[in-house]
């Protein structure tokens, strides 16, 4: 099979919408052997450049020879994929063939396409490409076309999401509002953002097996710290940190809610597109949605923010790329977080007044706020009595810390709330990183009512929802409370399992 | 009226008392039996080595004697025309309920132990990756009718299980 050119391709892929596109196979497109060259091409420059730096010999040349060597063998990968794969979409099924020495054959059904994401990268955008991953919901896995024409990957998109390839009636949820960028600012991670640039020079440092006292202005650095006052050194590297930090949190937010847009296509599936340097087009159909989640962590919180994230069915938790790809919004204001979820809910069931949990959860936060600094004080005050040169007043640290354990203790408790809201439960918790779930009640798919000991004295429980998007649960709260809730929310499942009761509930016998 | 989630209505074969107990015996009586041993052969090292027998040894054999009884109390189960309800644990209790309409596979599950006590477990498998329920220690021929009605009743559920 000889592939159509690009320019075929093109016409009958427009040509005939909405029927079968191309009877036969078509290549992926042939500027994607490009992008492969820039695996070659990239890297070497800041390679090169090192060895040219630090001056050519064995230590630094031959690492960087095998480090060619893996990257011109991706690029011969991806050649080598350009030339072996073929897909086509029939009127019944999308089909991929791929490999060379392994043939995969992989075909999904059309009406299981569940979502169609396109990803384009700085090389693939620089040759106008685009990344097609197609997702076959919960059973199947999906696949994923690297790379075909951008105005061809979108005709694509079209044409699998089944929306009508008419006019464009998509309708603009959320866009990026450039004073949001404040909240970049917020962001947990400023720390370790701030972190990473010494990490990462280091690493490369020993990769070339480079010793740090060879770096000149590192001898030259150490040599000024040295002279200087501690207390001075640990300013400036906390400032540094910082700064650094700040400033990669900007460009990370940048870089990935640049040009956000939330929108609802015709076809009632959301779109969510962003990027700066690499652009994605994210689909989610809404069949698949199973409720949102209201994310505030602490430094967000204070500053009004939140995130916002789609419960989507058939996501895999761990699986950080779909996690971020469920975001609805960028860390915003939080009334736009709760306008944006109450458009997508049909309500606003993130709103509503929470019921909140008996004072036995407060109790239980309390206790174990304050009962783990006990030990920790008393081995500081014998480390002071015994070793001559600890601070004698250092146990005193022990309370010190709970400071900060007592109210987070107060505010996880004062979080605890669940309710019900039209179609949604509702549940919220966590007193650091605050979160507020409405789930759909219809998908939920299991109860579990778990008890510790120390929950069965106080009479309290963790209800647990379960649902294909996951497990969200209702924390400590009162037994009586949880089972009618459960009961409330998914009404007759529980029916044959419950009794009522006047007196406390006797322990299982046998 | 307050409302309660009573127990499951059926519980587990006595004879997993014994399984469980064999369970948490395995690891202990291989370590003991060597430091034991060893004591009997090395007298210099021991009060060391009978130490070291009595810290395996205690907390392992209170373990088995506290923990199946434990478990055989709290563990029971029970199935309707509409949901499978079990209840588990021995420290931290959970009852778990999944609507029939939602199942998706029912399996037996045999260790090589349960199998020597004539044991078997039914696992009951939602689209929640947490939502799946594991029935342990029901006699193996129960099991079996067991996995049999409820494969056939899910089927007979109208519903995508999702």
């Amino acid at each position: 099979m000889t592939g159509h050119d690009m320019a075929g391709r093109d016409v009958t892929g427009c040509g005939t919408e909405g029927r079968d596109v191309s009877g036969g196979w078509e290549r992926l497109d042939r500027r994607t052997v490009g992008t492969g060259l820039g695996w070659v091409i990239g890297p070497a420059i800041p390679a090169t450049a090192v060895v040219a730096l630090a001056g050519p010999s064995p230590r630094t040349v031959i690492p960087l020879l095998a480090l060619l060597t893996v990257f011109a063998g991706i690029a011969v990968l991806v050649t080598l994929r350009y030339a072996t794969t073929r897909f086509r979409v029939t009127d019944e099924r999308v089909e991929l063939r791929a490999g060379l020495l392994f043939r995969r054959h992989r075909s999904i059904p059309r009406d299981r396409v569940r979502a169609v994401d396109l990803t384009a990268g700085p090389a693939h955008r620089l040759f106008g490409l685009a990344v097609v991953r197609v997702d076959a919901g919960e059973q199947q896995a999906g696949l994923r076309l690297d790379a075909i024409a951008g105005p061809r990957a979108e005709h694509l998109r079209r044409l699998l999401l089944g929306g009508g390839t008419a006019a464009q009636r998509d309708n603009t949820l959320a866009g990026l509002r450039p004073r949001w960028i404040g909240f970049a600012l917020l962001s947990s991670w400023t720390p370790l953002i701030g972190l990473a640039p010494f990490g990462a020079f280091f690493r490369v440092l020993d990769i070339f097996g480079v010793e740090p006292a060879e770096v000149g202005f590192l001898r030259d650095a150490w040599a000024a710290a040295s002279t200087t006052s501690p207390a001075l050194l640990v300013v400036a590297a906390v400032v540094t940190v910082t700064v650094i930090g700040l400033v990669g949190a900007l460009a990370l937010y940048v870089e990935v809610w640049w040009r956000f847009r939330l929108s609802r296509e015709s076809d009632g599936a959301y779109r969510v597109r962003r990027g700066l340097l690499t652009t994605r087009s994210l689909s989610l159909e809404e069949s698949r949605l199973r409720g949102v989640e209201l994310a505030e962590p602490a430094p967000l919180r204070w500053g009004g923010g939140a995130r916002l994230r789609a419960l989507v069915a058939g996501m895999k938790p761990d699986d950080s790329e779909e996690r971020t790809s469920a975001a609805l919004l960028p860390p915003a204001p939080r009334v736009t977080a709760l306008r944006v979820a109450a458009q997508v809910l049909g309500g606003p069931a993130l709103e509503v007044p929470l019921r909140p949990h008996p004072r036995a959860a407060l109790r239980r936060r309390l206790l174990r706020a304050v009962w783990p600094l006990v030990p920790a004080a008393l081995a500081l005050a014998g480390l002071g009595a015994w070793l001559s040169w600890v601070p004698g007043a250092l146990w005193l640290l022990a309370p010190a810390c709970a400071l900060v354990t007592v109210p987070l203790a107060v505010g996880a408790y004062r979080s605890l709330g669940h309710g019900l809201a039209g179609p949604y439960l509702v549940t919220r918790y966590g007193a650091a990183l605050r979160r507020t779930v409405a789930l759909r009640r219809d998908g939920v798919i299991g109860w579990t009512f778990g008890t510790s000991p120390a929950q069965r004295r106080r009479g309290l429980m963790t209800l647990t929802a379960a649902t294909a998007a996951g497990a969200y649960r209702v924390k400590d709260v009162g037994v009586g409370e949880g089972v009618v809730f459960a009961e409330e929310a998914v009404p007759g499942l529980l029916a044959p399992f419950l009794v009522s009761s006047v007196s406390p509930p006797a322990p299982p016998r046998s | 009226m307050r409302l309660e989630l009573r127990p499951p209505r059926h519980q587990v074969d006595p004879r997993a008392v014994r399984w469980w107990t064999t369970q948490a015996l395995v690891p202990v009586v291989p370590p003991v039996l060597v430091l034991g041993l060893l004591a009997l052969l090395i007298p210099p090292a021991r009060a060391w080595l009978l130490l070291s027998l009595a810290v395996v040894a205690v907390p392992g054999v209170a373990y088995a004697a506290i923990m199946p009884r434990r478990r055989y109390r709290v563990h029971r189960w029970e199935t309707t025309e509409d949901a499978v309800y079990a209840a588990s644990g021995w420290v931290w209790y959970k009852a778990r309920v999944a609507p029939m309409s939602r199942i998706q596979t029912v399996d037996t599950v045999r260790g090589p132990l349960q199998q020597i006590f004539k044991l078997s477990g039914v696992k009951v498998t939602t689209a929640s990756a947490a939502g799946s329920i594991t029935i342990q220690g029901l006699d193996h021929v129960l099991a079996a009718d067991l996995v049999e009605r409820l494969t056939a009743r899910t089927q007979a559920v109208p519903g995508d299980a999702t």
